[in-house]
């Protein structure tokens, strides 16, 4: 969701310096989330934050979707066959379509590309600077 | 393997921990350790790692999906699973090893796909726990 978010930033904000911004948030998206990708298993690894399921071969996950569009092989797909659970993510087809893709190719190889053996660790702060968390959603927050 | 240290809200859709891998018939297994509060979730090269994240906690569940894998082959220290062999080194006292009504599990953890069969593991915590020494140590070798 957060993809369809940012595409659409990229392609319907009011100013070229704003539409740059988007592209270039959804670039850096699209590399962390290749990053972490496993084309092999096609899944992520986790931790899963707004995970709804436990593995995306098995029902319709909107990354799995993009990854899906994003590599363009049945084979490689990382999303049920036919129908699944929570197809009704698939109604995000339209504006996808519409938005179109922007990945950076070396993110898109790597979504189906070998897996070799790697080590990731990410530190990600309690909160940023000028950045507002919605109420309720940390125990300390406003 | 994924782990995650530091969550900061209680929720079924965060997944603090989990293993995936290939158990040989086209299906993936995996270990989830909910987003419950309880726990910290460490990933070496080698190893996941729990820690307590809540004193106040006196249990924790591991969730296994792995197809075809009887209770008997949640051995006190080895996990013997399709594909899979999971070194379980813990002090902890193992109050249960049952299989769970899946449709249970998927709404409580907030997993869409459907499974035929659910693996709860359900551990007893001292009194007392020093919160920087692991409650278990998971170590996987195909």
């Amino acid at each position: 969701m957060t993809l369809i978010g940012l595409a659409l930033w990229r392609e319907l904000a009011f100013s070229p310096e704003s539409r740059q911004m988007g592209r270039t948030l959804e670039a850096e998206f699209w590399h962390e989330a290749s990053t972490f990708y496993n084309p092999n298993l096609k899944n992520m690894p986790g931790a899963y934050f707004r995970g709804y399921g436990m593995d995306m071969r098995k029902y319709f996950s909107i990354m799995g979707i993009w990854i899906a569009l994003a590599v363009d092989t049945e084979k490689d797909a990382p999303m049920p066959p036919q129908s699944g659970p929570k197809y009704d993510e698939m109604s995000n087809l339209a504006t996808i379509f519409n938005l179109g893709l922007s990945i950076p190719k070396a993110d898109l190889v790597s979504l189906t590309g070998e897996t070799k053996a790697r080590f990731i660790s990410r530190a990600v702060p309690n909160s940023y600077r000028g950045d507002t968390p919605k109420s309720g959603n940390c125990p300390d927050s406003a | 393997m994924g782990g995650l240290w530091g969550n900061r809200r209680v929720w079924e859709q965060i997944k603090t921990g989990m293993i995936h891998w290939k158990m040989g018939n086209d299906d993936i297994g995996w270990l989830l350790i909910p987003g419950n509060g309880k726990t910290n979730v460490k990933v070496s090269q080698t190893t996941t790692s729990l820690y307590l994240a809540d004193p106040k906690t006196t249990r924790f569940d591991i969730y296994v999906y792995a197809q075809n894998a009887g209770l008997d082959a949640f051995d006190e220290s080895v996990w013997a699973l399709p594909g899979m062999k999971l070194t379980v080194n813990t002090t902890q006292k193992r109050v249960s090893v049952e299989s769970i009504d899946p449709a249970i599990f998927e709404k409580e953890q907030a997993v869409s796909e459907h499974y035929s069969a659910i693996t709860k593991v359900v551990f007893e915590l001292p009194t007392s726990w020093d919160d920087t020494k692991p409650l278990i140590d998971i170590i996987p070798k195909r």
